[in-house]
């Protein structure tokens, strides 16, 4: 067992009872088709849960603010979420837009939670005054965050006085598998997720709808068995207070 | 979606002309079918291999495999071969006898002769002991027949002498095999693509005529007294015709044809008498176009020429001449057999029968070899490389043409095999597949006196080889390959994923180095083809009474289904069983097919 991309395809092949590959990329016919469907399945996991714990940017830093920092800049309200990335297609898959936090490094070491902002509350709450403070070089230290209609970038309200670092989590985009030994990045124990996702689609090319719902509730019922443990694996009380006020 | 079965029987041979979509209807053909043969009992069947005559004894007849073969033909339980300038005949493979020697020994006395007279008369001679009638008798270098015997010192000539002599020794014909090595040749220089025809005369195997295009025509025989042979061989002499390239026996009449100075002219002896061409009952006539073949069919004498068909009938009175067609020749007259009550040859435009070529003339549905025309317009196009051979086993009803080709590899020599069969409809029709690999240059079917058929070959290694023998090509493998056509399970547009392939196949001993291939969408590249599988283990059935202890294979059953699982999917499938190897022969009768339909993608 493995959880390499020519492994899983030879699986599905193997169910499907068609000759193996060699190699992915020689793969021809069927063996296209099953190689494609696992990036599709792949990727289907991938979009059916915005914080997947497997596709964390990297280590949390301590403090634990987020596994995120990017440093602001005096007089700079707007930055990208991942430093240094070209386009949407090398960005964080998702970001956390509730979790991001000022820290200033330096006395008097402000810490603040900063609450996100729609773009259209901050237009109308707060743009004007913050312009006009900022064509006077007067800045202070930030309590928003909000987030350009792009979605590449967040923005500081008011506008930073210093260096602050900005912590939050984000969580980056997998790359679809294309070498053998590309693996999928969760555990190898939740391979069979994706195999039944692949295989909702192969019965479907198959035109064998019966088998294509068998495999799309087991998709799903793996799918929400692996977000519960991978991502949600802290106990979860419902605590209720009404006999809190009944007791004498 | 459940799981379908389609079953296939596996006949009608060799198909290379019907369109891949015909052929979705008929998935028991064959589009490749090498070195096997269309089964009399059904199914397609391995061939055999050919051996060494004589096994690890054998000889070359000359002794030298620099001395070309140039015609054998089965006679007297053995083989006649002519090789370099000689003919040789064995009745083992391993020792050969010389036969083209002077076998005229002289007896006691001398005689003389009166020319016009067949009257000989002799002095201290012994005719009564030493001499039978119809004995050859020599006579002043010329040989005559005995007609009769009156006494020791009169006996009569079956022809008159020509010119008078006296104080000459008579000799006598047949000499046993201890005196031929010092008997003198008869050289037979220039020998090609020699043709034989035995005249069932007096003696146990009859006279065997020989004919090569530059000789005269040579006559052997041997006959058996006290399990003693003896052995007359001479040249015809009496008028007959000098070089003929053809010969035939029909109207009890020896029948030679091909010239060199009328080609054109079939030329027939007395009859009983073929080695008599000055008879009253002898003759000639000149169809008018290059003989390349004569063959006795029923009552008449098929004449084959380059470029029309005749028949001959009524030697006994008027001769009758008559057209079958002016349109159609023989391409080559080694291609001539008789077989399912016809006969076959290669024609211009593929392999005919007479009698259909007598109905419809030059019309080319007359050819029965149209489901392999691309093999046989290969042959026709290069056949001045071909040496052109064939040979009728009586046994599987088989026709077989090889052409050889000098200097070709051994896996590049090939043949063809016709297997004449009824069809399930009960319509008579040749079912067709190749020979790779099956070196023959010259071969020869007949039955011997026990009534066995006996079938050799030759090629140019200088040994004779028994055919349809052993289970190697004199050693090498036999690469056998059978394909049927891409088949559709009746619809082409569903794609079918293949679980399982039951194989009846039918062995003759122990093999077990058979597989199978499959190939989906007619070879297509963009499709995944899965590799060979193997059969398994394939054993012939023990039976009570003849098995060996220790060989037979105990539990075998006579007809194995043996049972593959396979991959792969598409819309169209193949299936190859193929082998390459010593192993025993096996005839591959059917195949079901497990595979789930879904999808039109």
């Amino acid at each position: 067992m493995a959880k390499d991309y020519k492994t899983i395809t030879n699986e599905l092949l193997v169910e499907l009872n068609e000759p193996e590959v060699s190699t992915v990329a020689t793969g021809v016919g069927i063996q296209k088709q099953v190689a494609n469907v696992v990036n599709r399945a792949y990727l289907d996991i991938v979009n059916s849960v915005d914080d997947w714990s497997w596709l964390n940017s990297d280590v949390p830093d301590d403090p634990y603010y987020g596994n995120t920092i990017i440093p602001t800049v005096v007089g700079q309200r707007w930055y990208l979420c991942k430093a240094g990335s070209a386009n949407i297609d090398s960005d964080f898959d998702s970001i956390n837009w509730d979790m991001f936090t000022l820290v200033d490094p330096n006395s008097p070491y402000t810490n603040n939670k900063l609450a996100f902002t729609t773009l259209t509350i901050w237009r109308t709450n707060y743009s004007s005054s913050e312009e006009q403070a900022a064509r006077t070089a007067s800045y202070a230290t930030p309590l928003r965050v909000i987030r350009s209609s792009d979605g590449r970038r967040f923005g500081l309200s008011p506008i930073p006085d210093k260096v602050y670092n900005i912590h939050f989590f984000a969580y980056k985009r997998p790359t679809v598998l294309s070498a053998d030994t590309d693996t999928v990045l969760f555990p190898e124990q939740y391979k069979p997720v994706l195999l039944a996702r692949a295989r909702y689609y192969l019965y479907q090319f198959k035109d064998n709808i019966a088998q294509s719902q068998l495999a799309l509730d087991e998709y799903k019922k793996g799918l929400q068995s692996m977000a519960a443990t991978l991502n949600s694996p802290q106990p979860s009380y419902m605590s209720d207070v009404r006999f809190t006020y009944l007791l004498p | 979606m459940p799981t379908q079965g389609a079953s296939i029987t596996v006949a009608g041979g060799l198909d290379l002309v019907s369109s891949s979509h015909a052929l979705f209807r008929t998935p028991g053909a064959a589009t490749i079918l090498e070195n096997f043969e269309s089964s009399t009992t059904g199914g397609y069947r391995r061939i055999n291999g050919y051996t060494k005559w004589g096994a690890g004894a054998s000889a070359i007849p000359s002794g030298s495999a620099l001395d070309s073969i140039t015609g054998i033909v089965s006679y007297a339980n053995g083989v006649v071969t002519c090789q370099g300038s000689n003919i040789y005949w064995s009745s083992d493979g391993i020792t050969w006898l010389q036969i083209n020697k002077d076998t005229y020994v002289t007896k006691t006395g001398t005689v003389a002769v009166t020319a016009g007279s067949a009257i000989v008369t002799g002095t201290g001679t012994a005719f009564t002991t030493e001499f039978a009638v119809n004995d050859r008798i020599q006579i002043n270098s010329i040989n005559y027949r005995v007609l009769s015997i009156t006494s020791d010192t009169v006996l009569t000539l079956d022809y008159n002498v020509v010119a008078a002599v006296s104080g000459v020794a008579v000799k006598k014909s047949g000499i046993v095999a201890g005196s031929l090595s010092a008997a003198t040749t008869i050289s037979r220089a220039n020998q090609s693509n020699n043709q034989f025809t035995t005249f069932e005369s007096d003696g146990a195997y009859g006279s065997l005529y020989i004919t090569d295009g530059t000789n005269k025509i040579a006559e052997f025989q041997i006959t058996v007294s006290g399990a003693v042979n003896t052995f007359y061989f001479e040249e015809l002499e009496r008028s007959a015709p000098t070089n003929p390239k053809i010969c035939g026996i029909f109207s009890e009449r020896l029948v030679v044809a091909g010239q060199s100075a009328s080609t054109s002219t079939v030329s027939y002896s007395d009859r009983l008498e073929p080695y008599n061409f000055t008879g009253t009952g002898a003759g000639e006539i000149d169809v008018g176009d290059i003989i390349v073949g004569i063959k006795v069919f029923r009552n008449s004498l098929i004449i084959f020429c380059k470029n029309s068909l005749f028949e001959l009938t009524s030697l006994d009175s008027t001769p009758i001449l008559k057209s079958i067609t002016k349109n159609i020749g023989c391409v080559n007259g080694n291609t001539i057999q008789e077989i399912g009550g016809d006969l076959i040859f290669l024609a211009p435009d593929g392999l005919r029968t007479v009698a259909g070529t007598a109905r419809i003339d030059d019309i080319e549905i007359g050819s029965i070899s149209r489901k392999i025309l691309p093999l046989i317009n290969t042959l026709l196009s290069n056949i001045a490389q071909y040496t052109i051979s064939s040979i009728v086993i009586r046994e599987r009803s088989q026709y077989r043409l090889f052409y050889h080709q000098s200097g070709q590899s051994k896996s590049g020599q090939k043949g063809i095999i016709g297997t004449f069969k009824f069809d399930e409809n009960g319509v008579p029709a040749f079912e067709w597949s190749e020979t790779k690999g099956m070196e023959l240059k010259f071969c020869t079917s007949d039955l011997n006196n026990s009534n066995e058929e006996v079938k050799f070959g030759a090629n140019e290694t200088g040994y004779i080889y028994q055919i349809d023998t052993g289970n190697n090509f004199d050693t090498s493998n036999i690469n056998a390959k059978f394909q049927t056509p891409d088949m559709d399970y009746g619809d082409n547009g569903l794609r079918k994923s293949l679980y399982g392939v039951k194989a009846n196949i039918k062995p003759e001993g122990t093999q077990p180095d058979l597989q199978m291939r499959i190939r989906y969408d007619f070879e297509s590249t963009d499709v995944p083809q899965p590799g060979a599988v193997d059969v398994g283990t394939l054993s012939a059935t023990s039976l009570y009474g003849s098995a060996v202890y220790g060989t037979g294979t105990y539990g075998a059953v006579t007809l194995p289904s043996k049972r593959m699982i396979v991959t792969g999917s598409g819309f169209s499938n193949n299936f190859r069983f193929f082998s390459d190897d010593t192993n025993a022969a096996y005839a591959v009768n059917g195949l079901f097919v497990s595979f789930i339909a879904g999808g039109r993608r």
